[in-house]
């Protein structure tokens, strides 16, 4: 017989869950609680982060359960590759508590929803049922926290902004050159100008942008991913 | 509808009660009102220095929601919370007076 995507049994339409968890004890209440209560079914399990990411890859299940601490590089880089993956798998971070950078993470990662070790199963329970009716889903106590965490977050990057907005056209190249990689001699040649010119640019770059040193400029740049088509290879060039 | 420029800011004497997971927000005079979640949430941003349209558009983020519909919501909200004498609203000028 086959089945619906993301649907473990066709016939009682029962949505397909991954776990993604350290540890087997863990999963395996999990698996317990869900089937026992919910419209779930566990269809895979992984241990790490690479076994989430194939096993979401051959499953393609409605729901994949990430826990945020998942070895070897945390679920939050997990739920990245999944995400690239285009499937139509939605993820599920599981938390400590209610970190509100951690969640952000995961709205940047492309996560779904948010669930915490605190909130029991019926929280989990309760997230991935939003998740397979096509819902965000956010425990109450930390929506607050997070709506304040994105505010925030937009503030500095609109702030961030006015300052790059205030550089001339010149000086966005020679920052953009400094990002890459560049030195006042390298960006002089660039741009055929003197080294004399290039450092004076260099400083309205660094006074513009209200920072003290051209590593602090680059982290800025890099932090905001101000120049998206940067190479890393040219960002952490010697 | 044009968005208000002022910062909503919960009045004193205000407390927010969780009780059994429902969530009570209690008005100067002892009045209780019982919250949904994105009204608990939305409560709970009203400090004085985040604005209503940050407000909507941080949960048209989060939820992937058309911006129109949650303005309408949160602004809905935020009067409800006016008329029941819960929050008041500042502006800049007013926050600048309070910290100089």
């Amino acid at each position: 017989m086959s089945t619906a995507p993301g649907f473990a049994d066709a016939g009682t339409r029962r949505a397909s869950l991954l776990i993604a968890h350290e540890h087997t004890l863990f999963r395996a209440a999990v698996r317990a609680g869900l089937e026992d209560d919910s419209n779930l079914v566990v269809v895979g399990q992984a241990g790490s982060g690479g076994q989430a990411i194939a096993e979401a890859d051959r499953l393609r299940p409605a729901v994949i359960l990430i826990d945020s601490e998942l070895p070897p590089t945390g679920g939050i880089e997990a739920c990245t590759a999944i995400k690239e993956l285009e499937i139509p798998t939605r993820v599920l971070i599981m938390c400590q508590g209610g970190d509100h950078r951690l969640l952000l993470e995961g709205l940047e990662a492309g996560a779904d929803g948010y669930v915490r070790h605190e909130g029991g199963i019926r929280e989990v329970i309760a997230g991935c049922e939003a998740l397979v009716r096509g819902e965000a889903f956010v425990p109450p106590r930390l929506l607050a926290p997070l709506l304040k965490g994105l505010i925030v977050r937009r503030r500095e990057e609109d702030a961030v902004s006015q300052r790059v907005d205030r550089l001339s056209r010149r000086e966005k190249e020679v920052f953009e050159l400094l990002v890459s990689g560049h030195d006042q001699q390298s960006i002089a040649k660039e741009l055929v100008i003197s080294p004399a010119t290039a450092r004076t640019h260099l400083q309205n770059v660094l006074r513009k942008l209200d920072v003290h040193s051209r590593l602090e400029a680059t982290a800025l740049a890099l932090h905001h991913d101000l120049f998206p088509t940067l190479a890393p290879r040219g960002v952490f060039r010697a | 509808m044009t968005a208000r420029q002022a910062f909503p800011r919960q009045l004193t004497g205000t407390a927010l009660e969780i009780t059994d997971g429902v969530t009570t927000v209690v008005g100067p005079s002892g009045d209780r009102y019982v919250l949904n979640e994105t009204a608990s949430a939305l409560w709970e941003l009203c400090d004085g220095e985040t604005g209503s349209d940050e407000m909507v558009s941080a949960i048209c983020l989060l939820f992937d929601a058309d911006q129109t519909v949650i303005a309408t919501d949160v602004h809905r909200t935020l009067r409800e919370f006016e008329h029941r004498r819960l929050l008041e609203w500042v502006d800049s000028s007013d926050l600048c007076k309070e910290t100089g």
